[in-house]
C-alpha cells in the first residue's frame, strides 16, 4: 500500500514540473527514481526510455507504466500512470474552464491571436528538430517525402500511413 | 463547441484510445490524427479552436497528446468527457508496455528496431503537415509571419523554451495591438 502512494506521489511530482512535453520529464525522472529513491538502475533506466521512445503513446506515461509495473505490478502501472496525469488533468482543466469563461474578451482573443502564430512556429521548429535527427539517408527522405505528399494530396487516415511506415520498415531498413 | 450532448462519452473514448496507440516520436505526430477525427470528419471543432488548444495545452506541465485529450475533452463534454479522453489516451501505453514489460524476452527486437526506423520519417512528414495545414490558416499578415519565424528560430537555434514563446506571444500581441472593448482584434 505504502509503495502505491509513494509511486502516485513521485509521479505527480514529475508530473507536475513537465512544462512542455514528454522528453522534459526524463531528466526529471531520472533524478527522483533512480538518483533520489534508487528504484531502478541508470542502466536499466536507459532501457525503459529506449523502450518508451520504440512504443506507440507519450513518452511520460510510457516510462511511469513500465516503472510502475517493476514497483508494484499491474496496479503499480495504473497507479503510477494516474501520478503523472493528475497534475496536468487538474491544470488543463482550470485553463479550459477559464477560457471558456472569458471567450468573448477581447483580450483573450488578442492573446490568442499572438499565440496562433507562435503554435506554427513551435510545431515547425518540432518538425525541424525530428527531421535532423531522423531524415539521415536516401530511404528515409524518400519515406518522408511519401508520407507528405499522401497526406497534402490525399484524403487517407495518417493511422494508414504509419501503417504502411512500419511495413516499409521491416522491408527495407 | 462547449458541453454538446450528441457527442458520447464511448465516441471520445475510441477516438482518443486510437490518438494514444498511434502517437509515435513525441506528441505532435498525433496533431493530424486528431485534425481529421475532431475536425475534419466530425466537425465538433473549428480549427481556429485546434489551434487554440495546442497553445494553451503547452502553457501547462504534461505530455502534448495527454494535455490535448483533458482539453478537448473537457470542453467538448465537460469532466466525464475529460476522464473518458484521458483514459482512451493513455490506455493503449499502459497495455503495450505491461506487454512489454512482461514478456520481453520474446519480442524480436530487432524486427521492431527496424519497423521503428520506418515510422520516423513518416513522423517528421505528420508534424511537419500540421505545421503546413495550420501556417496556412494562421500566417496571413506580416505580423503573424514574424511571430512564427521568431518563435521557431529561437527554440531550434536558442533552445528557448515552448511555454516561454508562447506567453510571450500573447502578451506581444496585446502590447502591439491594444485591444478595447469595442473592437475585436485577432
Amino acid at each position: 500500500m505504502m509503495i502505491l502512494w509513494k509511486l502516485f506521489a513521485t509521479f505527480a511530482f514529475i508530473g507536475s514540473l513537465a512544462f512542455g512535453g514528454g522528453y522534459v520529464m526524463i531528466p526529471l525522472i531520472d533524478s527522483q527514481v533512480v538518483e533520489t529513491l534508487g528504484w531502478l538502475t541508470s542502466t536499466e533506466f536507459a532501457d525503459i526510455v529506449a523502450i518508451a521512445e520504440m512504443t506507440p503513446g507519450p513518452i511520460a506515461i510510457n516510462t511511469a507504466t513500465y516503472v510502475g509495473f517493476r514497483m508494484a505490478g499491474v496496479l503499480g502501472s495504473v497507479v503510477a500512470t494516474a501520478g503523472v496525469v493528475f497534475p496536468s488533468f487538474v491544470i488543463v482543466m482550470i485553463l479550459a474552464r477559464v477560457v471558456a469563461h472569458f471567450s468573448n474578451s477581447v483580450y483573450l482573443q488578442t492573446a490568442l491571436g499572438g499565440i496562433r502564430p507562435v503554435v506554427v512556429g513551435l510545431i515547425a521548429s518540432a518538425a525541424w528538430s525530428f527531421g535532423a535527427k531522423t531524415l539521415i539517408d536516401l530511404k528515409s527522405w524518400l519515406v518522408a517525402a511519401a508520407v507528405l505528399l499522401a497526406l497534402a494530396k490525399t484524403k487517407i487516415n495518417p493511422i494508414l500511413l504509419i501503417i504502411a511506415s512500419f511495413g516499409v520498415g521491416i522491408l527495407f531498413f | 463547441m462547449d458541453n454538446n450532448r450528441s457527442i458520447s462519452l464511448t465516441q471520445l473514448f475510441i477516438i482518443f484510445f486510437r490518438v494514444g496507440a498511434f502517437t509515435f516520436g513525441g506528441g505532435y505526430a498525433m496533431l493530424p490524427i486528431i485534425q481529421r477525427e475532431l475536425v475534419d470528419k466530425q466537425g465538433w471543432l473549428k480549427e481556429e479552436d485546434f489551434i487554440d488548444m495546442i497553445g494553451l495545452t503547452q502553457s501547462a506541465p504534461g505530455p502534448v497528446a495527454v494535455n490535448s485529450a483533458i482539453y478537448l475533452g473537457y470542453r467538448l463534454r465537460g469532466l466525464g468527457g475529460a476522464v473518458s479522453s484521458v483514459i482512451g489516451c493513455v490506455l493503449p501505453s499502459l497495455l503495450v508496455i505491461m506487454g512489454i514489460a512482461w514478456a520481453l524476452s520474446r519480442y524480436n527486437l530487432d524486427l521492431l528496431n527496424r519497423a521503428f526506423a520506418g515510422v520516423r520519417p513518416a513522423v517528421v512528414s505528420l508534424i511537419t503537415y500540421a505545421a503546413w495545414t495550420m501556417g496556412k490558416k494562421v500566417l496571413k499578415n506580416p505580423q503573424t509571419i514574424v511571430f512564427a519565424t521568431v518563435a521557431a528560430v529561437a527554440i531550434i537555434a536558442f533552445d528557448l523554451h515552448p511555454a516561454i514563446a508562447i506567453v510571450t506571444g500573447a502578451l506581444l500581441n496585446i502590447g502591439l495591438n491594444r485591444p478595447r472593448k469595442e473592437e475585436s482584434q485577432a
